[in-house]
């Protein structure tokens, strides 16, 4: 985090699928800021609009509203063209290494060919990059000739990862790289992404479900709901510092082995399921009324804003004041 | 659901104004019927004149338009020039014999069609899958016009069990249904074996196994049910093809119904009669669209209750 | 603690040197010599990796593997031994004293049944509840399950309910016939972290109100710490640690186990540089591989380790570990602060 200026810079960013009065919201009114060489993490359950944001901020989608500058250009009014041109800087890494693999193309090819898209190298010189990109994500060269099927899925991911690197973008969203690899892989991906962060400088927006994996690998966590963002605050002491009724209960979910056991004492009561699902409606006021056990009348009619707690942590909840800190709700 | 009907009603009912519309100025723009139904059969240029003007083809297009879709509208269709009948009953004569002959072909390909592709698809790679792959291959290359003359030449000449030709006795239909229905017959049993692999490796056929249930009810209440889904379009797109199969079959087995008859209207330029075969054609088509939309609704849920 | 070869009245299942393969030219060892078992009312936890066998174990008890499975080995239910059930016999023990849930609530159910025909059609083979009463039924299963107004719930799809509503509606399916073992496998992997939460305490209180055992599987370390009363870990379909739950998960005992609970990070406490991975890959087929099937990727790895693969040692308080180096006291993770000073 050298330059001052942000790399990334989004505003009340929205994102609108279907039209008219029918139009669903999935991202609604996002703003956060991305300085150079950080990583936002990005979590929130499914449907909660966090892959739908980063295709926006990518511009891969084009939002309803909002705005989206990065490096000081703003990206929603670029033309087809000087996007593309733009392209190689931002960078994107999926889910799925297996799908998001041409299954015919040797691991050669499918990481010089963003070079020749973009213009970036050719021949020899694009073959030294290839090379140079796999020993950074741990391959050996030979793996060049393979082709996807004689690998396994962390190995995969590793050339998922070369392919976005290799054109030397800024900025990369990773949009879940973890959830599809076995826990023993996990931290070995885990573990690269980091590494190469550093020695690149590379800029990540990080995407899961995982609120454990997310606080290790990022600087800050952005806690979206509904296609709101809920909260937004440092890594480090996400557990005792978190204010949102929400980012509680996510912290509360997360398991690990020792706690599990701990909990077992529990009653052990059937609890409705209703609750807790995801409204189908997006009600008047605070999205997450239905799920909190701390709503009051003006939770379900006006919209909480984004208050600043402190320096880089902001919450959207009318009630953080009076809520006590910390411990889960 | 009652909503779901009424709305493809309703378009069917658009479906077929444009249908009318646009027969008739394709028709009507290739030329003056008059003219092209009487020229070499003598009658004078002032004979063809006067017909012109009896019929009405002698005033501006715009207003026949508004003429012909008003009368349409009230199920007048017109008088043919060849024969000077009204020409939807010359329709109506002979429809029920295409209407048999289809509904015959139909009922071969869901009444065999279903169990073999089925049976094909649970016993695959044995002897009866084996036998079934070479037998729709060979059935899915063979022309109408030449199934129907091997099975003429076969079941009526050489072993003389059925008619060779015509409508007259109930057994007359069997070689022509057979001759329409081989070629859905083999699609609709080959795309069913398909989807009916694809539906055995689904989660909840093994869910139906762990239940313990029956193999049979599985087969027919997990699998075939969703392996239906696809076939369901491949039938469709069938029988509308079907319908061009018709003309040909029809004119091999001297069958009364409209599909030759429309062969020979349409080289004959009688044009009155002609948009009355079409505009009944595109409400056969535009029927069994929105029967196969309800079925498949019916069959489907997530279409049903989205 | 049971014996292992003894005759137990609350034995549920018992699995005694099972081996399965995979016929496909030639033959690929899927489980290698796997024994366990599981006593009535208690949760098994049996963790692993994708490929390590611990769902075709599963569908090996339930005998719903494919044809091309070659099983050895012997499995009992109830005291009876299910390789030699006929037809009849296993359509009866399959949802009726045994039942299954599955890691996708949604590709599990079918799209085109009711959520209330599939709960009754499980009823009408088993119970010979027909109809009405059926129907009335698979309401009450609804209900027990936590799904709110049942009686709407059971006529819907299961497209138009959510994830967790679905898993549950399929748990509801699962123990309608009332079964005394319920196989979980992977029941939580596809759902959202906080409906992962209130399937755990549903199948533990449901556990509870209807006195079954539960096989419980899946790779998720914590959610099996949160219902398994004993665990199970397997690599490469062998064993290679049990023992109970507590004891396991707080002081793992081989060092795969304590790779894989140290390669979690922690939502609270100081954040690390770099998490501790376990290097390199599950590879297949490594069953058959000379020597313990761990020890490429194991920092232990000692000379002998890749020559002879080591037995399921017994190292007390009912707990065994598959290493060379497992003793009593021996412990990776005290080993291992050894090794860094």
């Amino acid at each position: 985090m050298t330059d001052a200026s942000p790399l990334v810079s989004v505003s009340d960013l929205s994102v609108e699928f279907g039209g008219g009065r029918r139009a669903f919201r999935a991202v609604d009114g996002v703003s956060f800021e991305l300085m150079r060489g950080e990583t936002l993490g990005v979590i929130g359950e499914s449907g909660c609009g966090k892959s739908t944001l980063v295709r926006a901020v990518l511009q891969l989608l084009r939002p309803a509203g909002g705005s989206v500058l990065f490096k000081g250009r703003e990206l929603t009014r670029l033309g087809g063209r000087e996007l593309r041109r733009m392209r190689h800087q931002m960078q994107m890494i999926f889910q799925d290494p297996r799908s998001s693999l041409d299954p015919r193309w040797s691991v050669g090819k499918t990481l010089r060919e963003p070079l020749a898209v973009h213009g970036i190298a050719s021949g020899r010189e694009a073959d030294r990059l290839v090379d140079e990109m796999l020993e950074a994500v741990a391959l050996p060269s030979s793996a060049g000739t393979r082709y996807p099927h004689e690998f396994s899925g962390g190995q995969l991911q590793r050339i998922a990862i070369a392919r976005a690197l290799v054109v030397k973008p800024e900025l990369v969203v990773c949009d879940e790289p973890t959830a599809s690899l076995d826990v023993s892989v996990q931290a070995q991906v885990v573990n690269l992404l980091s590494e190469l962060q550093e020695r690149f400088g590379l800029t990540y927006i990080f995407i899961s479900h995982d609120l454990a994996i997310v606080r290790h690998l990022a600087h800050r966590v952005m806690i979206m709901y509904f296609g709101r963002v809920a909260e937004i605050l440092p890594s480090e002491d996400i557990a005792p510092a978190a204010r949102h009724p929400y980012t509680r209960t996510l912290l509360s979910a997360v398991r690990d082995p020792a706690s599990a056991i701990q909990r077992r004492a529990r009653t052990l009561d059937i609890a409705p399921a209703e609750a807790l699902e995801l409204p189908l409606l997006q009600p008047d006021g605070c999205y997450y009324q239905m799920r909190c056990a701390h709503a009051e009348a003006r939770c379900r009619s006006v919209t909480p804003t984004l208050d600043e707690v402190e320096a880089s942590h902001s919450v959207a909840c009318h009630r953080w004041r009076s809520l006590a800190q910390g411990t889960a709700a | 659901m009652i909503r779901f009907i009424a709305l493809r009603i309703a378009a069917a009912f658009v479906v077929l104004f444009v249908v009318a519309s646009a027969t008739f100025f394709v028709l009507n723009l290739t030329g003056d019927p008059v003219t092209a139904v009487l020229q070499g059969t003598g009658a004078s240029q002032e004979e063809i004149a006067a017909l012109k003007v009896e019929l009405g083809y002698d005033r501006p297009i715009i207003v026949r338009y508004g003429e012909f879709i008003w009368s349409v509208a009230h199920g007048d269709f017109g008088v043919s020039i060849r024969y000077g009948q009204p020409s939807i009953d010359m329709v109506m004569e002979r429809l029920p014999y295409t209407l048999i002959l289809g509904g015959t072909a139909i009922a071969i390909v869901v009444v065999l069609g279903l169990p073999i592709g089925i049976l094909a698809a649970l016993f695959r790679g044995g002897w009866f899958d084996r036998v079934f792959s070479a037998a729709t291959g060979l059935a899915q290359s063979v022309p109408h016009f030449v199934v129907g003359p091997l099975l003429i030449l076969f079941f009526a000449v050489l072993l003389g069990w059925l008619p060779v030709s015509g409508g007259a006795s109930s057994s007359s239909i069997i070689l022509p249904a057979l001759t329409l229905a081989l070629y859905p017959l083999a699609l609709v049993s080959r795309v069913l074996r398909a989807s009916m692999l694809e539906t055995i490796e689904q989660d909840y056929v093994l869910t139906a196994e762990s239940k313990g249930l029956s193999k049979p009810v599985i087969v027919l209440r997990h699998m075939a049910r969703n392996a239906l889904l696809p076939v369901l379009t491949v039938i469709a797109l069938q029988i509308i093809a079907m319908i061009g199969g018709t003309i040909v079959v029809e004119s091999i087995f001297s069958w009364p119904g409209l599909g030759s008859f429309a062969r020979d209207t349409l080289l004959a330029s009688d044009f009155p009669l002609a948009q009355t075969i079409i505009i009944f054609v595109a409400a056969a088509v535009v029927t069994i669209n929105l029967v196969v939309d309800i079925v498949y609704a019916l069959v489907d849920p997530r279409i049903r209750l989205k | 603690m049971k014996q292992p070869y003894g005759i137990d009245r609350d034995e549920v299942l018992a699995l005694e040197d099972l081996s399965v393969g995979f016929v496909h030219g030639g033959t690929s060892t899927v489980l290698a010599h796997v024994s366990l078992s599981i006593r009535r009312g208690e949760t098994l936890g049996l963790v692993g990796e994708s490929g390590c066998g611990k769902s075709t174990l599963g569908r090996a008890v339930m005998r719903l593997l494919p044809s091309n499975a070659a099983v050895d080995g012997e499995i009992r239910l109830l005291g009876r031994d299910v390789r030699a059930m006929d037809d009849r016999e296993i359509r009866r023990l399959r949802g009726g004293s045994v039942a299954m849930i599955f890691q996708n609530p949604m590709s599990a159910l079918n799209p085109v049944l009711t959520i209330g025909r599939q709960i009754t059609e499980a009823l009408e083979t088993h119970t010979g509840l027909r109809g009405r009463a059926a129907t009335a039924r698979a309401v009450e299963l609804l209900h027990l399950v936590g799904i709110g107004r049942p009686v709407d719930r059971v006529h819907d799809y299961p497209h138009q309910l959510s994830g967790g509503m679905r898993q549950r509606a399929m748990i509801a399916m699962a123990v309608s016939c009332d079964p005394k073992l319920l196989i979980a496998d992977e029941p939580t992997t596809a759902l959202d972290v906080t409906v992962q939460t209130q399937i755990l305490d549903l199948l533990a209180a449901l556990q509870e109100k209807l006195s079954m055992a539960i096989l419980f599987i899946s790779h998720d370390m914590a959610a099996v710490a949160s219902v398994a009363d004993r665990v199970a870990v397997m690599y490469a379909g062998r064993i290679v640690e049990q023992g109970q739950a507590t004891a396991l998960l707080l002081d793992p005992a081989h060092p795969y186990t304590s790779g894989l609970l140290n390669s979690v990070p922690s939502v609270d406490g100081a954040k690390l540089a770099r998490l501790q991975a376990i290097p390199g890959n599950v590879s297949a087929g490594s069953a058959e591989a000379a020597g313990c099937s761990f020890h490429p990727r194991c920092r232990f790895a000692v000379t002998g380790c890749d020559a002879e693969a080591p037995p399921l040692a017994d190292i007390g308080d009912g707990r065994a570990s598959r290493c060379w180096l497992a003793t009593e006291d021996w412990r990776p993770d005290a080993a291992a602060r050894g090794l860094a000073t």
